[in-house]
């Protein structure tokens, strides 16, 4: 019976099939950091257990982290003090638990969805776990990665394992050739806008095709990582030689002479030829375009050649609500074009889009034209190592000298947990993940792009016509 | 807890839109708690000021209500347990609406709220009901029933795990861990 690559991942680790729906499910790989965490260790405290396998459990402290030097102090000298808090408390209770864990001060502290993979700590066929949704990021590793909350956390923690019901499973399909000025991140957003913010709800996305299979890893995290805004808690990439490729060498992949044995197993977890998909969708890679979001969910995307739409043509009531209000917020206008929206601040960040292949992309504008004059322009390397790399390639540089201030790791101003914020009715050109109202700050205003759709925005104060995109990014391959 | 109170009647506030995120249910400057009490002040804080007429938290109304009437895809993005924790701390025992998000949904249970889900029709006309009105339902989660102000009782799936922890008083914590810890 051919299996999907989803069937072989859920069938590999079920531990016990309970009566209904649900069926215990062994869990490899177990992340964690400071928002989602504490409630749970209080609760294995409170139990008198340990942490079950504290070789499979890693964390870091990413959302609260301040990004500038401030973070090397003392957290208890913090400006925001709860945060200080929080990150103190995860410090505390790894070292009370023996968990592993990658602070400030270490050279591997990152966004946990960015160190995760640089590690090589998920592998294909694992299942994955982390108090935070866009953990479907590491499905880009053919692995079952997905978010979950806190008291799923203290279950991991307590017997490594979770109590889940399996979801279908939705292949979205996407061959041809994308056009030279199309990322990954357009490639996403595309897809999130076409089926909707709901379509993956009770499913998990198996993405397949040629276009998927060319590109990075890094790229295959940025379409994995956003699968949850299409409701779908998991998303999967099959494995191949490119993964074989970047997981060599890491620090926790297998070593050596198991490497190759280890990377024959890893091959396995690829659907079967006739395997069958719950639900089906394909797309043509001809149609995508670089893409903007104009309103207040990840959805609500257009492409440079399109305006801002009016809400009377969306198909039902409730959807004509929804726009009028997102264009409300958004401070918008129907047919509206996106060269007229000025843009206050620019953040090229967050798990979605910080990695050294995002970095060289915006580099490669930064180092043409300087930051338009009133443009704030946050860039933040999404991990140390990112960051080390980065000022080695001279990218810090570039920066620096076009006006835009780098930082330090963290989740910075994706979620405004710390001073990295966006202000009230200011616009932000982000290549994070989440447009939601007050987002990245109380009233503020986020349009989820790409690193090379924010950095044309930070040097022409605006977003661009298509063409003035395709010309600036022309030589960005 | 052998006999759990599992007939639930209470007043319901409407949240009139669609795709309602967790960030809009508890905002992120409220995640640094380390603990889980007392959220309940911070529930819907930003909307409930800019958008009263969809989030009427303090419409004398509502005031009371201990059941939540949801649109379409409601507790939408972040994992955030904090959210639910907001709502539980409000006083709501009972989410009743169409479709919910994954992650959401098993926040909800793994911490005693109820997940209702009801045919869109009914979620429809039940809005309608609620517009400037205060309106009760009955919950009876061990039939799988629920009463409406017509008087008419309309039938809704539960999930059976969620269901056999409720109605057996289960640890799912506790049951992971004497079960399945030796594999």
């Amino acid at each position: 019976m051919p299996r999907n690559i989803f069937e072989k991942i859920w069938d590999a680790h079920t531990v016990k099939k309970l009566p209904g729906t649900r069926t215990v499910i062994f869990v490899d790989r177990h992340l964690l950091h400071e928002v989602t965490s504490p409630q749970a260790f209080n609760g294995l405290y409170t139990r008198s257990l340990k942490v079950h396998d504290t070789s499979k459990t890693f964390a870091t402290e990413d959302h609260n982290v301040p990004t500038n030097e401030e973070r090397f102090n003392d957290p208890a000298t913090w400006k925001n003090k709860q945060s200080g808090v929080q990150v103190t408390t995860l410090r505390e209770n790894c070292e009370k638990f023996g968990v592993k864990m990658w602070n400030v001060n270490s050279g591997n502290q990152g966004i946990v969805h960015v160190i995760g993979p640089e590690l090589g700590l998920i592998q294909p066929g694992m299942t994955t776990v982390c108090g935070d949704s866009h953990t479907s990021t590491h499905g880009a590793f053919g692995a079952y990665s997905l978010g979950i909350g806190t008291t799923e956390i203290e279950m991991v923690l307590a017997s490594q394992c979770m109590i889940l019901e399996k979801p279908k499973t939705f292949e979205i399909k996407l061959n041809g050739t994308l056009k030279p000025y199309v990322s990954a991140k357009d490639v996403i957003l595309h897809i999130i806008r076409e089926l909707g913010v709901d379509k993956g709800t009770g499913h998990v996305f198996i993405y397949r095709g040629d276009i998927f299979g060319n590109m990075s890893m890094e790229e295959r995290m940025t379409i994995c990582n956003m699968s949850i805004e299409a409701g779908a808690r998991a998303g999967i990439i099959e494995p191949d030689q490119t993964t074989i490729e970047y997981l060599r060498n890491r620090e926790y992949s297998p070593k050596a002479e198991e490497f190759e044995a280890k990377a024959k197993e890893w091959l396995e977890f690829r659907s079967d030829a006739g395997a069958k998909f719950d639900e089906s969708v394909e797309f043509k890679a001809e149609d995508i375009k670089p893409m903007v979001t104009w309103g207040t969910n990840p959805a609500m995307g257009i492409s440079l050649d399109e305006d801002i739409p009016d809400p009377k043509d969306f198909v039902s009531e409730k959807s004509q609500k929804e726009a009028t209000r997102a264009e409300e917020y958004m401070n918008v206008k129907p047919h509206q074009k996106l060269t007229e929206l000025k843009i206050n601040t620019v953040f090229i960040g967050s798990c979605t889009n910080s990695r050294i292949e995002d970095l060289r992309i915006a580099s490669e504008i930064f180092r043409k034209e300087n930051v338009k004059d009133g443009v704030r322009v946050l860039i933040v390397p999404g991990s140390m190592n990112v960051k080390k790399k980065a000022e080695k390639e001279g990218l810090d540089k570039i920066f620096t000298n076009a006006g835009c201030e780098w930082r330090n790791p963290g989740c910075s101003m994706c979620i405004a947990m710390n001073d990295d914020f966006v202000k009230p009715y200011e616009r932000c050109a982000t290549t994070s993940n989440r447009n939601f109202e007050g987002r990245q700050g109380k009233n503020s205003r986020s349009h989820l792009c790409s690193p090379a759709m924010a950095a044309v925005s930070a040097i022409l104060g605006r977003f661009p016509a298509m063409s003035e995109y395709v010309s600036l990014t022309k030589n960005n391959e | 807890m052998n006999n759990p109170i599992y007939i639930y009647k209470g007043k319901v506030m409407p949240i009139d839109e669609v795709n309602v995120d967790t960030d809009k249910i508890m905002p992120a400057e409220f995640l640094t708690t380390i603990t889980k009490t007392g959220l309940g002040k911070y529930l819907f804080e930003r909307v409930k000021t800019e958008n009263p007429n969809s989030y009427p938290i303090s419409d004398p109304t509502y005031e009371g209500s201990t059941i939540m009437l949801c649109r379409e895809n409601f507790g939408c993005g972040s994992s955030r347990e904090h959210a639910v924790w907001g709502i539980k701390d409000a006083g709501f025992k009972a989410l009743v609406g169409s479709t919910f998000s994954d992650i959401f949904v098993n926040n909800c249970q793994l911490n005693g709220i109820w997940i209702i889900k009801l045919e869109q029709a009914s979620i429809d006309k039940l809005f309608d009901e609620s517009k400037g009105n205060s309106i009760e339902l009955e919950i009876n989660i061990k039939d799988c029933s629920i009463k409406l102000p017509s008087g008419e009782s309309e039938y809704f799936e539960i999930d059976p795990f969620y269901k056999e922890i409720f109605m057996q008083g289960l640890d799912p914590i506790e049951f992971l861990v004497e079960n399945c810890t030796t594999l």
